[in-house]
């Protein structure tokens, strides 16, 4: 079956409030044809409405969304071709596979001749044919899930909406079907809009994330830049396991040095001297820096911060170990398993290359 | 003492109280069905013979219901055949009960899935069903009276639908609210308008769910004594009017009554084999969390 490819999916300044609660704020973003773009959130940010507006399931506020150029905003469901999974999947339960995949063929009146041919060729791009005769009701739920994208594969959307479509799997299952869907998106050349809360499955699988908090868009860039270069601190704090250590710090001029004081430690930061003067960042910032951008040493160096061990977390590929400087906790990552004993005195060398100092008043990430 | 004979002694227990209790439960059943087998001489037991087996066993009882010649001269003033009050009871309680769940269905979808009628809707609903029959059947009589639709078919298959309405919204309501809302959305999606989704999709799904209704609200009209007692009087009553004209000032008819019994527990029987299927899984719809 020569499947159609993907199209362009635009949103331009979608709005939605329920009641005096704005759920979605002003989202504006594009997604390119046969792009995989991951919406990033935590719960209840605004995800899952964005996706109802786009599927047609619930009416925009404001704004205005855009399949291949042509305005849906307030097109009914069936009208804008669009294939969505459910975190439920939403198989019919009293229909055997066949059915299901034939349900929106039939509805839109196809020859049986031509839901035949289509089903069996689905059937056969997502390895179903075996359980074709199946009901939904006594599918595995790798079946399901399948089941439930051949579905939205078969009326040939324009698009394809995930709804979280991996949270019901164990995490074996998971990381397998990452890998296939992922595939899949690429050889089949689709479009993808994938709403997820595990920032794992946003940074493996996407081409670009769009990360969302309280209904506004964040940060849109690929994996790399919002894992490198974060916009504000709710993006830094998100992005990234364990998550990265924020700092209170205040920043200082002294004899021509810039210095980042935490109260029980300095870092000299004159490098960014100049950044940090264009963007008139105020004395209060906050400094982050990701656990695996830390080293350890146990002889002391310069420009490293003196610490007790806490906690030590061995996970056999790494080690998460846990240290008290003065009042404040700092975590490291470590590769590979590291030693060290409770109350144990270690240096900690930041890398100064990845580290990022915050605006505490915007929460801009300025460095 | 070992676990063992804790269990033996649990089992004794639990049999020690079941049997009883299921003795007791299925007497009654038992006593109906021979006694419409009985002669009129044994219908009632005496101190010295309390007649649990009957000694003959007769079919006039049922005779006497539907041909009453030449049986029971004895009793041949109360001669009535339930030809009658059988069909009645049939076409009363048989429409009505379709047209409850048509109607009740498909307004249960609505306040399930669209909230039709407020948040509250249902329970106002079952609240004019928790209205003792009796408080009402008088008003009602008057009602019918004025409408000249006292004792007509249509009269009481109306009645029996809006008293039964409440019942088949609240069973079918917590029927579509147990089926998720995805269910409805993934249809929509695959191109359905909101009518096909109900027809194509969700109906099918509460199959069990229609069939329990079906079941319960049909008892409910089958069994009712009285409405038909008071909103009818010579064309269209029903069975349980039949079964009480057998008993009065010279006595009590026990044998032609428990003919009756047992001629208006077949239908219920009837549709509870035809949908058992569906009973058991309609009965624990809900309680299985997917």
């Amino acid at each position: 079956m020569e499947l159609s490819k993907g199209e362009k999916l635009e949103l331009e300044e979608l709005t939605k409030y329920f009641g005096n609660f704005c759920a979605v704020d002003h989202l504006t973003l594009t997604v390119q044809p046969g792009e995989f773009l991951c919406l990033l959130g935590p719960s209840g940010c605004g995800k899952t409405t964005t996706l109802n507006m786009i599927a047609g399931l619930l009416e925009p506020t404001y704004g205005r969304i855009l399949i291949g150029g042509r305005d849906v905003t307030y097109l009914p469901p069936k009208e804008r071709k669009v294939g969505l999974v459910f975190q439920s999947y939403a198989v019919f339960t009293h229909m055997t596979v066949y059915e299901n995949l034939a349900f929106g063929l039939k509805i839109r009146k196809l020859t049986k001749e031509e839901i035949d041919k289509k089903v069996k060729q689905v059937a056969h791009i997502l390895q179903l044919e075996d359980v074709l005769h199946v009901k939904g009701g006594n599918l595995n739920l790798d079946q399901t899930q399948r089941t439930a994208l051949g579905r939205a594969l078969i009326i040939e959307p324009a698009f394809f909406l995930l709804d979280e479509p991996l949270s019901n799997l164990d995490p074996a299952l998971r990381a397998v079907m990452r890998v296939k869907l992922k595939q899949l998106q690429k050889e089949l050349s689709q479009t993808v809009v994938y709403v997820t809360h595990d920032q794992l499955e946003a940074m493996s699988m996407a081409d670009r994330i769009a990360v969302m908090n309280a209904g506004k868009l964040q940060q849109i860039g690929t994996p790399d830049e919002v894992y490198n270069k974060p916009a504000n601190k709710f993006v830094a704090n998100f992005i990234g396991s364990p998550t990265m250590n924020f700092i209170d710090c205040s920043l200082a001029e002294k004899n021509g040095h810039i210095i980042l004081d935490a109260g029980d430690f300095t870092l000299d930061v004159t490098r960014f001297g100049e950044i940090l003067k264009k963007e008139t960042c105020g004395p209060e910032v906050i400094m982050g820096i990701r656990p695996e951008h830390i080293q350890v040493s146990r002889e002391p160096v310069k420009n490293a911060i003196k610490g007790k061990v806490a906690l030590v977390e061995p996970l056999g590929t790494e080690t998460i170990l846990t240290m008290r400087v003065g009042g404040k906790e700092i975590k490291t990552l470590l590769l590979g398993t590291y030693r060290a004993s409770i109350g144990e005195e270690l240096y900690l060398i930041p890398n100064m290359d990845r580290l990022h100092i915050i605006d505490k008043k915007t929460e801009k990430v300025v460095v | 003492m070992d676990l063992r004979t804790q269990k033996k002694i649990v089992t004794v227990l639990r049999y020690a109280i079941l049997i009883p209790v299921t003795v007791i439960l299925l007497f009654p059943i038992y006593w109906m069905f021979t006694t419409s087998l009985k002669p009129p001489e044994e219908w009632t037991p005496t101190p010295t013979n309390p007649r649990i087996i009957p000694t003959r066993i007769t079919l006039d009882n049922y005779v006497f219901l539907f041909a009453p010649f030449g049986v029971m001269e004895t009793f041949a003033q109360f001669r009535e055949t339930i030809h009658m009050p059988l069909a009645n009871s049939l076409i009363l309680s048989g429409s009505a009960t379709v047209l409850a769940l048509i109607i009740g269905t498909c307004a249960a979808y609505a306040m399930s899935r669209y909230k039709a009628g407020g948040e509250f809707a249902p329970f106002q609903l079952l609240m004019f069903r928790m209205f003792p029959p009796i408080a009402i059947i008088v008003p009602i009589m008057i009602l019918y009276s004025a409408l000249k639709w006292l004792d007509t078919a249509h009269g009481m298959i109306v009645f029996y639908t809006v008293v039964n309405m409440p019942f088949v919204i609240w069973l079918m309501k917590s029927f579509f609210d147990d089926i998720p809302k995805d269910i409805d959305e993934a249809a929509m999606l695959d191109g359905c308008s909101p009518p096909q989704v109900f027809f194509k999709v969700i109906l099918p799904l509460v199959k069990p769910g229609i069939a329990v209704t079906f079941l319960f609200i049909f008892i409910m009209c089958w069994s009712d004594f009285l409405g038909a007692l008071v909103l009818t009087y010579r064309y269209w009553f029903t069975l349980p009017i039949a079964l009480s004209k057998y008993q009065g000032l010279f006595g009590y008819l026990y044998g032609p009554m428990a003919a009756t019994g047992v001629i208006a527990a077949v239908p219920c029987m009837v549709i509870g084999i035809i949908i058992q299927k569906y009973l058991v899984r309609g009965f624990t719809f809900g309680a299985v969390k997917r």
